[in-house]
């Protein structure tokens, strides 16, 4: 029998799902080791292992080791890191939580280490905890994640002949193109998304700021109008669906709007 | 193509469906079922056939129940003030296991989960605040799981319940009855001091 390396990095939970009567399948994002898929034996009826830290979006210290040459590992212990107690508070930032991590395993393959990655869902999720503004935060994260797996979205250049865009009056996105279009490469279909200067500006500078400055950057009612537009329209043209968590936000914006009218 | 006769073989597809069943379980089961008598596996055939006619969600808490309103519902001697809500029926029996609660209850049948696309329209969530417009409850207990799941429902009810004129009450968390400190874990023992009481 092969002795089994223990591995230890930095995780933190994607999802978590029952197996069996006491087991948990996760899904983690690691610093070190990119995403993987583990099995916790017994952790559904002892905690003392795992003493709840294997919780959606929980950051935590993980041992683990791969069993064989399939790609479930086995996780061995975990201690807390993080448990982002302010987010579990608040209905809508507990689901907004949900699509930054369900944002980030619908874009990335298992066992690709990508530590930029990871320290970008880290630095979300505390910046989502300390209360900063949630439909900022949004657009920043997709932004960055879009860059940082490879899908960033041309906005200061024409997607098709690189022409440079930064002094157009206006620009129109083309989720299909990967980016803003100029006059001439403007396909003959179905119009694209208008987009102002100020509102790619931002986005471009939401990828170069260091992650806690991003506090100071702000999106007007109509710049996070287009941003949340384009950068929708885009994610799900590139997923080829809508994610579950982002529904499920909606939802309950219009339940709690159907509420407190109806007690009025 | 299946080493076992058909008969057998549709039997072990058939278990197999079953949750946390793999197809060397539902092989062991089907063996078992095989080698008992007639009489016990007929028996077994009409159990599972009487709870797919007999059971039926209670009109008042939607607990499992054999008639149009469930035994908790229809016991007099029940306070009908106290509404409980529990995520399924099992931790309502497990409450009732407990013998110390005497209200009535209200059973979700899941928990607000974004990631599973389970939002407020596809758990119990209206049904309950129309129960407390009636204006015979006085107090709601939120008893779902203290998972993130769990605590974002009671959040969420919480704060659709806000505006009744009911008291709105979370269970404690903390450390269990017979544990020991030493092995709690912070998030436990920080809930636990923050739930502390006057003695």
């Amino acid at each position: 029998m092969g002795v089994r390396t223990h591995l230890r990095t930095e995780a933190i939970v994607l999802r978590r799902t029952d197996h069996g009567e006491s087991d948990w399948i996760v899904t983690l994002f690691t610093r070190d080791f990119g995403k993987i898929k583990g099995i916790a034996k017994g952790a559904r009826r002892s905690r003392r292992r795992f003493a709840n830290t294997l919780d959606d979006f929980c950051c935590l210290n993980l041992i683990f080791s791969q069993r064989g040459r399939g790609s479930l590992v086995f996780l061995e212990s975990s201690d807390i890191v993080e448990h982002f107690g302010e987010i579990r508070l608040c209905v809508e930032k507990t689901a907004l939580a949900s699509y930054l991590v369900e944002l980030l395993d619908a874009f990335t393959p298992e066992g690709k280490p990508n530590r930029e990655l990871y320290e970008t869902l880290r630095g979300f999720l505390i910046l989502l905890n300390a209360g900063a503004p949630m439909g900022n935060l949004a657009r920043f994260y997709e932004i960055r994640l879009l860059a940082a797996c490879g899908y960033d979205p041309a906005l200061d250049r024409c997607a098709r002949c690189g022409t440079t865009m930064a002094s157009a009056p206006s620009l129109v996105f083309h989720a299909a193109e990967g980016g803003v279009l100029c006059p001439a490469c403007l396909p003959a279909g179905p119009p694209g998304l208008p987009l102002s200067q100020g509102a790619a500006k931002t986005l471009l500078l939401a990828k170069r700021l260091p992650i806690p400055r991003l506090v100071s950057l702000s999106l007007t009612p109509q710049t996070a109008r287009e941003t949340e537009e384009i950068l929708g329209v885009f994610v799900n043209h590139l997923l080829g669906r809508e994610l579950l968590s982002l529904q499920v936000l909606r939802q309950i914006r219009q339940f709690s709007i159907d509420t407190s009218r109806k007690n009025k | 193509m299946s080493r076992y006769a058909p008969p057998l073989a549709r039997l072990i597809k058939e278990l197999a469906r079953f949750p946390g069943i793999g197809e060397k379980t539902a092989a062991r089961l089907a063996n078992f079922i095989l080698h008992e008598s007639a009489e016990d596996a007929r028996r077994l055939a009409e159990s599972i056939l009487e709870v797919k006619e007999k059971i039926r969600l209670c009109r008042v808490c939607f607990n499992l129940s054999e008639g149009d309103v469930c035994p908790v519902c229809s016991d007099p001697d029940r306070d009908g003030t106290v509404i409980c809500v529990v995520e399924d029926p099992d931790a309502l029996i497990a409450l009732e296991e407990s013998g110390t609660y005497r209200g009535l209850y209200h059973v979700l049948h899941g928990v607000l989960s974004p990631l599973d696309g389970v939002g407020p329209e596809k758990i119990r969530v209206r049904e309950l605040i129309e129960r407390v417009r009636g204006g015979a409850v006085k107090e709601v207990i939120l008893a779902t799981n203290p998972s993130v799941q769990g605590e974002a429902t009671a959040v969420f009810l919480m704060r659709s319940l806000a505006e009744k004129t009911v008291r709105v009450s979370r269970i404690a968390t903390g450390v269990p009855v017979g544990g020991d400190l030493k092995y709690a874990d912070r998030m436990t023992l920080a809930k636990a001091l923050e739930g502390r009481r006057v003695m």
